[in-house]
């Protein structure tokens, strides 16, 4: 072929590539089409309290569309509650960013929850029947600090450094520490409570076995806080593992909750006793 | 009576042995068809072809008075010489090299230049020819081409390296001049560590039978042979590309000699370095990768030759900070060396001996904790990075010795083997929980430590039945060391009609090496890197597989359809994890459970040449693939049910064109059934939840690309004569959006996504290459 008849080749070639070239290199993300009547729930019973909360969402809807509705009750040991009463969103979620239209439902109960027990529920949602069971774990043991601590105020900013012994069993997953009844001290001998942010972050698990060590944020008035454990049952563990970006294939850990087109987990958070701290 | 008649007859019979030569620069021309015919009388004529170093043995030659020698070679003008008496010694053929009709000659000769499956019912061979004429990704690339064969399937487009019949790269060896060649390629994977320059042909291997004995691997093997030296006298060649240049020199010494040496080194480095300092990019990439390769090779006289080979390559990765401190460095690299001796044993044998020994190391550090404080471009503070977060370093390597003889009697041709190969992994990686560049995407720690040996003897035996039947049956007997003996038989029978041939066979293979990949991690689709480690404990690795295989011409079409059925048994294989996508591409296999798999598929290809200048090279491939690890039975990501390839290539002139079009089905994925929200207790920090079906139960979307390629030839007078190429592809021609994986994202207006990971986009590459 004689160099001009190539070039005449090459022009349409060259054309079509720069053409192609702008329609993008990468195929554009797609929306995921996935049942809009799914429900998320998520129960997580607390020890001590005479009633249980349970977070109901339709994940895969618009923030503006109706919340899921459902009918759910939960059995203890002798007794049937059914979640019957409507709450506030923010009694059974603080996260702002909380995907979907979703419903908190209370039930009162006869007697209070108990580490170690046994409970299940049962209820249906728009895409069929569900049910599932949780035993609680037994209540952590604080070992240390024992029932008061106090702490020097440090004179350079830094956290404070609490070491905790504990012991645990196994049917505990995560073990968090918990901050609550937080004041901090004013120079005029007021008080100013705090949430319990204000004093750390204490979303990650403990990791030691028997032994670990909790920051509390340096704060430049003497404070005073009870700091306690919160032992939580695998089926939520389970489920938090499991956060990410690709999807977990079957078969699943127990997550405490199974049926049709409603998922999410049914556990219980049981605290230990608490110690009363004083940073002055 | 009829047995005195045959061996008064074989009695008479002579066998011609020799070498068939290119008779210019005296390059051994393999695929030669040599046939011996009595001049007089009605004796039957007998023949041969010649192997990949031209060395022919024709037995069944009429013994007594004049004979007639023909050969033929695709290329080549027809050789003839009539003798008083059949030769004793050697012949030396020289064949003059003549533009030929190609569909003239098929019948003529054993193969076809540029038509892979022409030449051997075992093996899809890609020859210089082919491996010119395919569209050139960054460069000609000796690797990416073995993907024309059905048997090989590239797991992503970021892998040079492809896998067989559903295994994966550890049962696949890549030999260069007969020995093993580690990670025998740059850019992560993405282009072949081997100069195509010199390259003079690859065999892709699918099956352990047959050719596949002498390998003893799981999954057949990729065979790259490299041209001797010019004989005649010295040129050089060579091609300067996107990404590196590359350079041979060759010629004869003396009358018997012949050397080649060639390297390749790429400029990345120094090509971002001064695109940085122009301001066109802000970071320059310090990665280099540099190749070198050497090979002498020594006529002896008659078939006798010997030849060493030597190659060496080398990677790294070093990132400076402000203060020029090594903060990152990642080196790595290979050798290899091989020595093989060709004589002639008796009137019917031919003996090959080789020896090898190939060598893997790398180094791997990088170092935190240092920090810098810049004010109005200058540097006022600087603490340097004292943490150790990566550490490691390496060493794979493999030494081999073979024994082959090959002997020819008047009916059966018997191959007979022994093999010594020892083995070495040692590897030692670990890094801290800061080490942030890796996130577990590419690697785990680990500590592996093994040493091995295997012994293996191999024989088989072809022998000509009646009515167009014959036979191949042999049997492989491995020792490896603390671990087994094993027993590998194979055994064929095929059928030969007047325009196609069929055939059915069956075959087991061992091996003993375990990889570090996992390829259910995303990451191994962008990292072809392996790690190979001994087999510590039994059971050894074992495949089996039945293979049914029909091949015809007719017309200048040449078809070939493959059935198997194998089974992997033994395998060394990672648990499935709760999300396998996220996991490290490359884990320690002293953890993983020995699992098995299966595969079976239907390969169909076919090929047509015209003689002006156009030819078809296509195959489809159906398959099924699966690995079962504990109660666990999963299709492999890498795997596609379907793939259809076709390639075209017109050459008109000094202009050539190509153009190559791949349609797959999608690689297995796992789909979605609900995205659920979770809140981390007692904080108001919230995480997605993505709850899938089974595993790789959904796949991907379809992948369709087409590359296309263009060179043309111009004769120069530099340098005493020669030729420069310039050469133009552009691959993912119409920028198809071709995805290795997805994951799920949550976008600020709260939709929820399903984002795709790349594979190649739309790139052009040019070049030019030269001759001299």
């Amino acid at each position: 072929m004689r160099p001009r008849a190539s070039f005449r080749l090459a022009a349409p070639l060259a054309a079509t590539v720069a053409s192609a070239a702008c329609d993008g290199f990468i195929r554009p993300p797609d929306p995921l089409e996935l049942d809009p009547d799914v429900v998320a729930v998520a129960i997580m019973l607390v020890a001590g309290e005479r009633e249980a909360r349970l977070l109901a969402t339709h994940p895969h809807r618009q923030a503006n569309e109706p919340p899921p509705t459902l009918a759910a009750t939960l059995e203890g040991p002798g007794w049937t509650a059914a979640f019957s009463d409507t709450l506030e969103l923010r009694k059974c979620i603080d996260a702002s960013n909380w995907p979907g239209p979703a419903r908190c439902l209370r039930a009162a109960l006869p007697e209070e929850i108990r580490g170690g027990e046994g409970y299940e529920i049962e209820g249906t949602a728009p895409l069929g029947s569900f049910g599932g069971e949780a035993v609680l774990p037994a209540a952590p043991v604080l070992i240390e600090p024992g029932d008061s601590l106090h702490l020097p105020m440090s004179a350079e900013y830094g956290d404070h450094l609490i070491p905790m012994r504990y012991r645990i069993g196994d049917d505990i997953g995560t073990l968090l520490a918990d901050v609550l009844d937080a004041f901090r001290m004013e120079e005029d001998g007021t008080e100013t409570e705090l949430e319990s942010h204000h004093l750390g972050y204490f979303g990650n698990p403990l990791e030691g076995t028997e032994a670990d060590t909790v920051r509390i944020h340096y704060h430049l008035r003497p404070l005073r806080f009870s700091l306690r454990l919160l032992g939580i049952g695998w089926n939520y563990t389970n489920f938090l593992e499991n956060e990410g970006i690709f999807p977990l294939p079957k078969p699943w850990p127990s997550f405490g909750i199974d049926g049709e087109g409603v998922y999410g987990y049914f556990d219980g958070v049981v605290p230990s006793r608490a110690t009363r701290v004083w940073v002055r | 009576m009829t047995g005195a008649a045959l061996l008064i007859a074989a009695l008479q019979q002579a066998t011609l042995s020799g070498v068939v030569r290119d008779s210019v620069d005296l390059e051994p021309v393999a695929y030669a068809r040599v046939t011996v015919a009595a001049v007089a009388g009605e004796a039957a004529a007998a023949s041969g072809v010649s192997d990949r170093y031209g060395a022919f043995v024709v037995p069944g030659a009429a013994g007594n008075g004049a004979v007639r020698v023909e050969v033929a070679a695709v290329g080549y003008a027809p050789w003839t010489r009539s003798y008083e008496a059949p030769p004793a010694e050697p012949i030396r053929v020289l064949l003059r090299p003549a533009p030929i009709g190609i569909d003239g000659i098929e019948v003529n000769v054993a193969g076809r230049a540029g038509d892979p499956i022409s030449r051997s019912r075992d093996a899809f061979v890609i020859d210089s020819l082919l491996l010119r004429t395919l569209p050139a990704i960054l460069e000609t690339d000796v690797l990416r081409a073995t993907a024309v064969s059905p048997s090989a399937s590239a797991p992503s487009d970021y892998t040079s390296v492809p896998f067989i019949r559903g295994g994966t790269s550890e049962g696949t060896p890549v030999l260069l001049d007969g020995v093993r060649l580690f990670n025998a390629f740059h850019l992560g994977g993405f282009l072949s560590a081997i100069n195509a320059e010199v390259v003079e042909r690859a065999t892709i291997l699918a099956g352990s039978g047959g050719d596949g004995m002498g390998i003893g691997s799981l999954s057949g093997a990729i065979e790259i042979a490299t041209r001797d030296g010019s004989r005649d006298e010295i040129r050089m060649a060579g091609s300067l590309g996107l990404a590196s240049s590359r350079l041979s020199v060759e010629g004869p010494i003396g009358s018997s000699v012949s050397y080649l040496l060639d390297g390749r080194r790429t400029y990345i480095d120094g090509l971002t370095l001064a695109l940085e300092n122009m301001g066109a990019v802000s970071d320059h990439l310090p990665y280099f990768f540099q190749d070198l390769h050497a090979k002498v090779t020594a006529d002896l006289g008659g078939v006798r030759r010997l030849s060493v080979s030597g190659y060496r390559n080398s990677e790294s990765l070093q990132v400076h900070d402000s203060a020029e401190t090594n903060t990152l460095g990642l080196s790595w690299g290979n050798s290899a060396l091989s020595v093989h001796y060709r004589d002639r044993l008796g009137d019917n044998g031919i003996v090959d001996a080789n020896l090898g020994h190939s060598r893997f190391t790398s180094d791997l550090f990088a170092l935190g904790g240092g920090s810098a404080v810049h004010r109005n471009g200058e540097r006022v503070e600087y603490t340097p990075p004292t943490d150790t977060l990566l550490f490691g370093d390496g060493i794979m390597s493999e030494t081999r010795a073979d024994l082959r003889v090959t002997w020819r009697t008047g009916r059966a041709t018997i191959t007979g083997g022994a093999q010594a190969t020892g083995f070495l992994g040692d590897h030692e990686y670990d890094h801290t929980d800061e080490f942030q560049s890796d996130e577990g995407f590419f690697f785990s720690p680990v500590t592996l430590r093994e040493s091995s040996w295997r012994l293996a003897a191999y024989s088989s035996v072809e022998v000509p039945l009646q009515r167009g039947f014959s036979t191949r049956a042999g049997v492989r007997i491995d020792h490896f060391r603390r671990l087994a003996t094993t027993l590998a038989p194979f055994a064929e029978l095929s059928y030969a009609g007047s325009w196609w041939d069929a055939r059915v066979s069956a075959s087991r293979s061992h091996q003993a090496l375990a990889s570090v990949r996992d390829e259910e991690a995303l990451g191994a689709s962008f990292l072809a890197y392996d790690l190979l480690i001994p087999v510590s404990r039994p059971p050894v690795p074992r495949n089996t597989e039945f293979t049914v295989g029909w091949e015809g011409s007719r017309a200048g079409v040449r078809v070939r359809v493959d059935a198997y059925a194998r089974t992997l048994d033994n395998l060394r294989l990672p648990a499935l994890e709760a999300r396998p996508a996220s996991g490290a591409a490359l884990g320690d296999p002293s953890l993983w459970e020995v699992a098995s798999g299966s595969a079976k598929g239907v390969e169909t290809s076919w090929s047509w040449m015209s003689d002006r200048g156009f030819s078809v090279l296509g195959s489809y491939r159906w398959a099924r693939v699966s690995r079962t690890v504990g109660s666990r039975t999963y299709k492999p990501r890498f795997h596609r049910n379907h793939e259809f390839e076709l390639g075209t290539s017109y050459a008109h002139g000094a202009s050539s064109w190509s153009a190559r079009a791949s349609l797959r089905s999608g690689q297995p994925t796992t789909p979605v059934l609900a995205i659920v929200p979770v809140q981390f207790h007692g904080t108001p920090r919230s995480e997605l939840v993505p709850l899938g079906g089974e595993y790789n139960s959904g796949t991907l979307p379809r992948y369709a690309r087409i590359d296309v390629g263009w060179r043309r030839e111009s004769r120069v007078s530099w340098f005493g004569g020669g030729s420069i190429v310039p050469y133009a592809s552009v691959a993912n021609l119409f920028s198809l959006p071709n995805v290795v994986g997805w994951f799920v994202e949550r976008s600020l207006t709260g939709e929820t996504r399903r984002v795709y990971v790349p594979q190649l986009p739309m790139i052009p590459f040019f070049g030019v290459e030269f001759r001299f």
